[in-house]
Order: C-alpha cells, then sequence, then structure tokens
C-alpha cells in the first residue's frame, strides 16, 4: 500500500502538468481535462504493475489518457470536426507570414480537428515525443503519423495565419489554406 | 541532394526537438540550405510556424490545487483498490473453505457404516477355508494368487496369517505358516513369505542365508515372470514341513 501511494505519488508529481495540458489540448475544456487527467490516473493505478520501466510512464499516462479521452467522445458522439482525409499540405512555398499564435485560437483550432489529426499535431508540438512516440501510442504506422501530422499542421496554418485579403475576410472554414 | 528531396526531410526535421533524422541526412540537408536560398525560405517559414505554434500549445495554465486535488483522489481510488483485491482474495478464500467443507462433509456423510457381519464372515472364513482366504487377500493386494512352493494351508497362522509389513516406506504383503507345536519346542515353528514387486525392490537371485545371531532361514526367489518375487522367512532347517504332504506313490 505504502509503495503503491509512493509510486503514484510520484507519478503525478512527474506528470500531471504535461498530462493536463494534453487532456485541454485534447478536450477543449478545463472542467473536461481535469476529469480526464484524474481519470488516468485513476486507471494508471490499477495498473500500476504494468508498467515495468519507468522512462516510459509519460508515454504509458498519455496513451492511457487518449484512451479515455477516446472512450468518452465515442460514448458522448458530441465532437463536430473536419476530417482532413480529403485533403492535401499546403504548398512549402506559400508566402506567410510568422503567425502570432493566441492559445485560446489555437484551441479553436484543434476542436476543428478530427482526433486522428489532432492527438499526432498536439504530441508533436509537446516536442518530448519523437513521431515514433506518436505511432506507438496511436498504434499508428510512423508514414501514417508523418503524413497526419502533415495535413494537421497544414490546417493550422490556415487557420492560424492572418487574413491575407481583408476584402476577402470574413470567418475563416476548416478549409480555408487548404487546396 | 536536390530541392524535392530537401523538402521531404524538412518536414521531418525538428530543430531543437528529438533527432528523426539520421546524422548524414542532416548533415546533406544543411549543406543543401547553405546553398538554396529557396529551401532556406521553406525551411525558416517551417521553423518559425513550429516556433510560434509549440509554445503556444503548451501555453495551458494549470488549475491551482491540481496535484493535491489529484493525489487525493488517487490515494482514495488505492485504498478502494486495496480494499477490493483483498475482498476478492477473501472472497475467494471462503469459497475455498466452504467448497473444503462441502466435500469433507460429502466424503463424510457417504463412508460406509462398518460391516461387522463381513468381518465377522472374514473371520470364520479364514478358519473354514483357509486358501480361498489367502488368495482374496492376494487378490486385492494386487499380486499374484500362487505362492511360489505348494504350501500346506491347514498350517495357516490364523488369525495372524495374513497382513502387510511396512518396508523402507513401502507395504509388503505376507502369508504366514505354523507348524503345530510339538513338546519341547521353545517356541513356534512359522514360516513367513513375503510377496515383493518388483517395481518396489531389488531382489538377489537364489539368495540363502541365516539371518546372523538369529535362527531364521531366508530364502529369496526371484520373480517368476509375474512382477514379484519372494522372500521366505522360516525357522525350521528347511521347507519341507511347511508344504503339502506328497501323495502316497503306488
Amino acid at each position: 500500500m505504502a509503495s503503491a501511494g509512493t509510486g503514484v505519488r510520484d507519478l503525478i508529481d512527474a506528470h500531471y502538468d504535461s498530462l493536463y495540458r494534453y487532456a485541454y489540448r485534447l478536450s477543449g475544456s478545463a472542467a473536461d481535462a481535469e476529469d480526464l487527467t484524474q481519470e488516468a490516473f485513476g486507471k494508471a493505478l490499477a495498473r500500476l504493475g504494468q508498467l515495468r520501466d519507468r522512462d516510459r510512464a509519460k508515454g504509458w499516462l498519455f496513451r492511457i489518457l487518449r484512451n479515455a479521452y477516446l472512450h468518452r467522445v465515442r460514448d458522448e458522439r458530441r465532437h463536430r470536426t473536419v476530417s482532413l482525409d480529403c485533403v492535401g499540405d499546403l504548398p512549402d512555398d506559400a508566402e506567410e507570414p510568422a503567425p502570432e499564435v493566441d492559445s485560446a485560437k489555437l484551441q479553436e483550432a484543434l476542436n476543428g480537428l478530427d482526433e486522428a489529426f489532432r492527438t499526432p499535431v498536439i504530441l508533436f508540438y509537446f516536442e518530448d515525443f519523437s513521431y515514433r512516440d506518436i505511432a506507438d501510442q496511436m498504434d499508428l504506422p510512423i508514414g501514417t503519423v508523418m503524413s497526419r501530422l502533415a495535413r494537421a499542421k497544414a490546417y493550422l496554418r490556415g487557420r492560424l495565419a492572418p487574413p491575407a485579403d481583408p476584402v476577402a475576410g470574413g470567418p475563416r472554414r476548416a478549409t480555408d489554406g487548404l487546396p | 541532394m536536390d530541392c524535392p528531396s530537401t523538402r521531404l526531410l524538412l518536414a521531418y526535421r525538428r530543430p531543437g526537438g528529438p533527432a528523426e533524422l539520421a546524422p548524414q541526412d542532416v548533415a546533406e540537408l544543411d549543406l543543401h540550405l547553405a546553398e538554396c536560398p529557396a529551401c532556406t525560405a521553406v525551411a525558416r517559414r517551417h521553423d518559425r510556424f513550429d516556433a510560434a505554434v509549440g509554445p503556444a500549445m503548451r501555453a495551458v495554465a494549470v488549475p491551482a490545487g491540481l496535484r493535491d486535488r489529484l493525489l487525493t483522489a488517487a490515494l482514495a481510488r488505492s485504498g478502494a483498490i486495496w480494499r477490493q483485491t483483498l475482498y476478492r482474495y477473501a472472497t475467494a478464500a471462503s469459497i475455498l473453505v466452504v467448497f473444503a467443507l462441502t466435500v469433507a462433509g460429502v466424503v463424510l456423510a457417504f463412508r460406509p457404516a462398518f460391516d461387522t457381519d463381513q468381518v465377522g464372515s472374514r473371520s470364520a472364513m479364514r478358519y473354514e477355508a483357509p486358501e480361498p482366504a489367502v488368495r482374496d487377500f492376494l487378490v486385492e493386494a494386487d499380486v499374484p494368487t500362487t505362492l511360489p512352493y505348494d504350501f500346506d494351508f491347514a498350517l495357516l497362522d490364523t488369525p495372524g496369517q495374513v497382513g502387510y509389513d511396512r518396508i523402507d516406506g513401502r507395504y509388503v504383503p505376507w502369508v504366514q505358516f505354523r507348524l503345530p507345536p510339538r513338546p519341547g519346542d521353545i517356541r513356534p515353528n512359522v514360516a513367513k513369505v513375503l510377496i515383493v514387486r518388483k517395481s518396489s525392490f531389488k531382489l538377489d537371485p537364489d539368495h540363502f542365508r541365516t539371518t546372523q545371531n538369529s535362527f531364521i532361514n531366508v530364502l529369496a526367489v526371484p520373480d517368476d515372470g509375474r512382477g514379484v518375487g519372494y522372500v521366505i522367512q522360516f525357522t525350521t532347517p528347511n521347507l519341507e514341513p511347511f508344504l503339502k504332504p506328497a501323495l502316497p506313490r503306488f
């Protein structure tokens, strides 16, 4: 009991903030993020014996959290997202200024992304995760992760870049900026 | 390296992040970027975008007190898991105990009543028909029903005529014959035939000796092909007094 308590305390101390941030970016809501983080730690505690290598705890926890999130989303079926299956990448040579990215605006853009694209792009910008880590967490080939990542980044560029032509401005759509 | 290959590798490059490219690819990429302004511009746009989005992605305010709330919930859950595990083990142990008690109860309830009539009839049979009684005993002991010599069953040492000796942890069945006492005998003369399973003991063939400091002779009869041998202890100079009298010749 003491060792389990110590183990979970160490896990929480080491990872609760990054796990919460990930949960927030996935769910788009502070309340959901806190619930998800708590659920992930609860599930991790029940399966603590499965964690043989403490160095892999972060990836393990992120995976648990994502599964918990997917479970909720499947139950609630409340997310209306844009699938990027039919769109390609932005051309690399498109002239665009460096965006000033607002965290809330970024979240809005992420909320519009299908989870299959949202997860890799979030994990990518958390930077600790390599493409291989992301592929492992999502049970996907690394090539698929790369492809989804490229599309998701192109989508984000389209959503986050300032409007080039004020005359043609107005509400931006999820597919804006995508060919 | 050409421009299309460079654009492809740029997608994999993560300045400041985990190394995704092989060192030689990084070297070739850097070499090309140093010479190609168009690719350099693309790389800069990539880097600027990532540099802007990365911090924004991580810029999520963690609620105050979250760590303590998580810890409290986790420790409460830890206690619940501990109790649940304990409950499971206790339930399993209880089921096992109930099962064991049930089995014991069934065994005790269905044990046969001691049949005193059968005991009486067996004893009577030993007196009245000793040879069939010995045969029944040998059948129960799962050994051949005939002995190596033609013993005279009228000499069976009633009532202790058959039984088991425990030798080196194994039960060895035996049949014992006794000569009628004669005037002047210090002790009764007996012949005890031990039936030795070949699977249990090695038996030296044709072993005949007199036990040291004793009046007992021991004769070993090796396996006769039926999986058993015999060890016969007897107190007479030879076995002849214990065998059936030869039929008179006409």
